[in-house]
């Protein structure tokens, strides 16, 4: 009879063992673990946002665009045209476009070291009336206009600076620009010359010819060392073309 | 009278096991779904917390533009949402050396542009200096010279 008993006990302890280590496995299982597992996914969409937010902001340091604006010409005297060049290493899109007060929607992209034409736009110019312009990426980044203000007086258009920028990305370090001039008589005089490092992918160098006037012809010459490793000849035709013009070497 | 007390004590030990599986069962199933429950409860909390922390650092918003009224009484403050995430912004004013202003609870769609008018009379040629405060407390800054 004892030793009946004592069977009848061992039977209820190990019973009781293993309904708890059941309920104890099926507790981890059907609420730990996947509470783990949904905690994990969480955690693993924060840092992939906040890598892909990292990275945009990171283009976004990166986009650099110019903009620049010239009157469109007879066919439409009262519009601007407007050209934006890309001298970053990633595609930029255009998205708005601010005239004075008023903005435009567009959606132009402006491929690296390429320029596009923006649009045309009719500002109905009246005498004195100045036009500030920019414009808008889709990152958020928003460049003014290179040369200014324009402005419209007498019925003439008119910027404040004209410009001759040089961007070199050919191999080396230190470059010498030399900027010359054509003269009546068809000779070339030196008018400018400069000394640029290039830092980092690119050099850019920006010579002002706004004193000049137009229309006027220009030959930039890019050496290294006193090798010319690229030469130009380059039309300042302002307001029949844009304010200014890019050279790449 | 021996043979009843045998069949008491055979018996008893079943009815124990049951008695005792049931309660095992019961108080392990109540633990089950407490823990299923709570476990529910943290990990959802976790989820909406680590959800907000992330629409707090990917919001991303500037001040593209600002102009006045030709009286100088009203500032329009172009706000550009350039984000992922809707947005509310409140935007203060500020003239240098004066008073300031606020327009509070705009909201701002994804990649929308928005006019916020701020009252604020400005007089010319002053500067202003003008903060939008989003409500998951990120901000930007603009300076304004009123022409």
């Amino acid at each position: 009879m004892r030793f009946i008993n004592t069977m009848y006990r061992k039977r209820r302890k190990g019973v009781s063992t293993i309904l708890g280590t059941l309920i104890f496995i099926g507790i981890l299982f059907t609420a730990v673990v996947p509470m783990a597992l949904v905690m994990k996914q969480a955690d693993t969409i924060y840092e992939q946002k906040r890598l892909e937010r990292l990275r945009l902001d990171e283009d976004r340091a990166n986009e650099e665009v110019d903009l620049y604006v010239y009157p469109t010409g007879d066919s439409a005297p009262d519009n601007l045209t407007f050209e934006g060049y890309n001298r970053g290493v990633l595609g930029s899109t255009i998205i708005r476009i601010w005239i004075n007060e008023d903005n435009k929607s567009v959606d132009i992209v402006v491929q690296p070291n390429s320029e596009a034409v923006i649009g045309s736009y009719d500002v109905d110019p009246q005498d004195g009336d100045t036009f500030d312009v920019k414009m808008t990426t889709a990152r958020g980044r928003s460049f003014e206009c290179g040369t200014g203000t324009i402005s419209f007086e007498d019925g003439y258009w008119s910027v404040e600076a004209l410009l001759i920028n040089v961007l070199i990305s050919s191999g080396g370090v230190v470059f010498k620009i030399e900027l010359w001039l054509q003269l009546e008589d068809e000779s070339w005089e030196m008018i400018d010359e400069a000394q640029v490092w290039k830092i980092g992918g690119t050099a850019l160098k920006t010579f002002d010819v706004t004193a000049r006037g137009t229309p006027k012809t220009y030959k930039v010459i890019v050496k290294r060392g006193s090798n010319p490793i690229h030469e130009e000849i380059i039309e300042m035709n302002w307001p029949e073309g844009p304010p200014i013009i890019w050279v790449y070497s | 009278m021996k043979w009843e007390k045998k069949r008491s004590k055979g018996l008893s030990p079943v009815i124990a096991t049951i008695i005792l599986s049931a309660v095992v069962i019961s108080v392990g199933g109540a633990i089950w779904s407490f823990a299923q429950g709570a476990s529910t409860v943290i990990a959802n909390n976790y989820v909406n917390d680590t959800l907000t922390l992330m629409n707090e650092i990917i919001e991303r918003f500037t001040v593209e533009h600002v102009s006045n009224s030709s009286d100088g009484k009203i500032l329009h403050v172009w706000v550009y949402n350039y984000g992922d995430v809707d947005i509310e912004v409140d935007v203060y004013a500020t003239i240098s050396g004066g008073s300031s202003n606020s327009t509070l609870g705009t909201k701002i769609a994804s990649q929308m542009l928005v006019c916020i008018d701020v009252t604020l009379n400005a007089p010319s040629e002053s500067m202003v200096a003008i903060k939008v405060h989003s409500r998951r407390q990120n901000n930007a800054f603009y300076q304004y010279y009123v022409s």
